[in-house]
């Protein structure tokens, strides 16, 4: 079981842990609820009246609290943190708890599990407390203690004899059924839970509350724990605010990568892949009200991994060109599909399997265009211009076959023919063009008023180099470059 | 008293270089464990070291201009590479002609033409394909290559298994590079001149006349002096123009 606890919730729901460090607070009733390291630096203490805090620390940004943003926020971390396992529930006092025991061998042992887990509630912008223990409740105690110093004693346990020694240390008011009996119990010497297990059961019952020794018993894995799993929601609709109104579209990849994050924890709990998704990026309400941006990405092959979703929207947001600031931000899963399990073969081809081609387009077209990432189209027509159509690697290639092949063709094409200078009735190119080949007849398109009607040649500069040239058929006959025997 | 030394044999020299067959004469060209695709031309072959195009290494290619034959001394490698890999050309001085590649049997499925607006989102092009490993060959076409650009070419080619030839203006043959191969091709009748101005082995004094099949002027053997080409120039054609569907129509 792992407890993810969020000390600083409140807070970061609104100024998230990547924004300036700067002193803040979140009051509550005019009482201090958090406060950011620099306001704790500069004195100021939970529990303390806002006036208190101006007087202290005058720069400090005093915010009110915002429960439906926490809500929000708890609701983000769970999605995003589907990702490593389908079982997680809320807990009291800002936590959530995973249940991992499943998903160890996958993620390559709990170290592993609980790095991934750090990095990925980093991202979303939230600092946390991880515990780990076999208990839920064991893990949520462990997870909210506070680091003493001389105390070497982490919050993760992996066997239920370390997770018992490491228990008996804790301060009873960790339990939040103890701490109205917290002057009663400190003073007949029960310190730790340890002191507090010691305790006659039938006294303890009788001087507190009965849920003291259910919490106790639960943490202990004397009793069974009930939980009742997040469901994930049917439909993937993240959105977030910025904090800020923000005018370069890179800096929107910060709350970008975190709707990412949740929507690859959806897709792992949903067992499916994405193929398009669209992003809005949300400007100004009211008066001036804009209409969101939408950025949509589709994919070639249905996609769940992370970085290669924020590294194609890192290349799309680096081409924005913002209109107007935006205020929020909102992410919405188009088109799903199944999730098709790996296939690893014992000998991996040398040239990458199809997937690694079809992220490569997917990111070489995110940052060069579609237009400017091509494969050849095939096209039936006499005229080379339009013979030689290309078409982007990523769109869906015709069914159509072209059987003929014409040999004798230059490598390179002028995007435009070159109209030829005539010297001594010879046309020139650099050099007088002596003809060696030819003449090959062309006539085409006279159905749609685009006719061609030419003679090519292959014609030898005095380098040696070949070009492949045409005269006109029309009255004014005049020579044209067309190619390059590359 | 001092006895003679014996006369070397024939068979003794032979004997000696096999028992020395691990020292590595200046003379010789370098023999590494590298992999190499041969490059269909044997003149080519013989005074590249592993006789071949090197996998895995930044190839220079600096030609006199564009279109001199030097995708013709690469058609044999392609055609081999694009039957299963990918080619990606990127950022080509022309369109690249997809009817020549069918002729040339080049899978023209397998090829990808990229054209990046600006040099560093060709590099970066290159790049992210050679990290990526999916490809087969890159061709970079480059004018200003900046040396650290470059060397960071060169090792993104090498740590992967993809061929990656650099094709520069001729300017950039006094530059120094850290390329193990670079060539320079001048045209030629017939084919195309090669000068290896930098390889693992000796120095190659000699520029190479490798001949190409498919350059036309072997294809149609040049008229006889006073050809018919005024002739041509001079000769009325037909007019169409003025015939179109809609005067047809009319």
């Amino acid at each position: 079981m792992l407890s993810v606890h969020l000390p600083l919730l409140p807070l970061e729901a609104q100024r998230p842990c990547w924004s300036e460090p700067a002193p803040t607070v979140v009051v509550e009733h005019g009482l201090v609820l958090t406060m950011s390291h620099q306001a704790a630096q500069a004195g100021v203490r939970a529990g303390m009246r806002s006036g208190g805090v101006a007087a202290i620390a005058p720069d400090t940004t005093i915010l009110e609290r915002a429960a439906e943003k926490e809500v929000l926020a708890l609701d983000a971390i769970a999605t995003a943190l589907m990702q490593y396992t389908p079982d997680i529930c809320y807990q009291p006092d800002w936590s959530l708890l995973l249940d991992v025991s499943a998903s160890l061998t996958l993620f390559k042992g709990p170290h592993a599990l609980c790095l991934r887990v750090l990095r990925s509630v980093a991202a979303l912008g939230f600092t946390l407390q991880l515990g780990s223990a076999p208990t839920a409740e064991g893990a949520w105690l462990l997870a909210r203690t506070e680091r003493r110093k001389g105390q070497l004693t982490g919050r993760r346990v992996a066997s239920m004899e370390r997770m018992q020694q490491r228990l008996n240390q804790l301060p009873c008011e960790l339990i939040p059924a103890a701490v109205p009996f917290h002057g009663w119990l400190t003073d007949i010497g029960a310190r730790n839970l340890g002191a507090l297990r010691r305790l006659p059961r039938a006294g303890l019952l009788r001087r507190t509350d009965s849920h003291v020794l259910a919490a106790l018993d639960r943490a202990y894995g004397e009793a069974p724990e009930m939980f009742e799993w997040i469901k994930p929601p049917l439909q993937f609709n993240a959105r977030i605010e910025t904090f800020d109104r923000i005018e370069h579209a890179e800096a929107l990849l910060h709350g970008a990568s975190s709707l990412i994050l949740q929507l690859v924890g959806w897709l792992t709990a949903m067992q499916q892949a994405v193929r398009v998704f669209t992003l809005y990026l949300e400007h100004e309400r009211g008066r001036a009200a804009v209409a969101p941006t939408a950025l949509e990405i589709m994919l070639a092959e249905p996609a769940w991994h992370e970085a290669h979703l924020i590294r194609l929207l890192k290349e799309r947001l680096g081409k924005l060109e913002l209109d107007a600031p935006v205020i929020a931000l909102r992410l919405e899963a188009v088109k799903i599909e199944a999730m098709l399990p790996p296939n690893a073969s014992l000998f991996p081809e040398p040239g990458g399997t199809p997937q690694d081609y079809h992220r490569l387009l997917e990111l070489l077209t995110a940052r060069l265009g579609a237009d400017n990432v091509l494969t050849p189209a095939a096209v039936d027509d006499y005229r080379p211009e339009i013979c030689n159509a290309w078409m982007p690697a990523t769109a869906k290639r015709p069914k159509t076959q072209v059987e003929d092949v014409f040999d004798g063709r230059p490598f390179w094409l002028l995007p435009k023919p070159i109209a030829l200078l005539m010297r001594d009735n010879r046309p020139f190119y650099g050099s007088p063009l002596k003809i060696i080949g030819g003449p090959e007849r062309l006539e085409a398109g006279w159905w749609n008023d685009q006719t061609a009607a030419r003679d090519y040649f292959i014609a030898q500069g005095s380098d040696a180099s070949c070009y492949w040239i045409y005269l006109e058929r029309t009255v004014d006959a005049r020579w044209f470059l067309h190619g390059l025997y590359a | 008293m001092l006895t003679p030394p014996l006369p070397i044999t024939a068979a003794a020299a032979q004997a000696g270089r096999l028992a020395m067959r691990d020292v590595w004469r200046a003379s010789e060209l370098a023999i590494s464990r590298a992999t190499t695709c041969t490059t269909g031309h044997d003149r080519l072959d013989a005074e590249l070291p592993n006789g071949g195009w090197p996998r895995s290494s930044l190839v220079e290619l600096l030609v006199q201009q564009h279109g001199i034959g030097e995708m013709q001394l690469l058609k044999p490698v392609l055609a081999s590479l694009s039957a299963r890999q990918r080619v990606a050309l990127i950022q080509p001085p022309y369109l690249p002609h997809s009817m020549a590649c069918r002729a040339w049997q080049l899978n023209d499925r397998n090829i990808l033409w990229l054209k990046p607006a600006s040099s560093a989102d060709a590099l970066w092009a290159a790049e992210q394909i050679l990290k990526n490993g999916s490809c087969g060959a890159v061709l970079l076409w480059q004018a200003n290559v900046r040396p650290e650009a470059l060397r960071r070419l060169n090792l993104a080619a090498q740590s992967t298994d993809t061929w990656l030839w650099l094709l520069r203006p001729m300017a950039a043959a006094a530059d120094a590079s850290p390329s193990p191969l670079r060539l320079t091709l001048r045209p030629a009748a017939g084919g195309v001149s090669v000068h290896i101005i930098k390889r693992k082995g000796p120095h190659c004094d000699q520029p190479l006349f490798i001949p190409l099949a498919d350059m036309p002027a072997l294809l149609t053997p040049l008229p006889p002096a006073g050809n018919d080409h005024e002739t041509d120039a001079k000769r009325t054609p037909a007019v169409v123009a003025a015939r179109s569907a809609t005067t047809m129509l009319v």
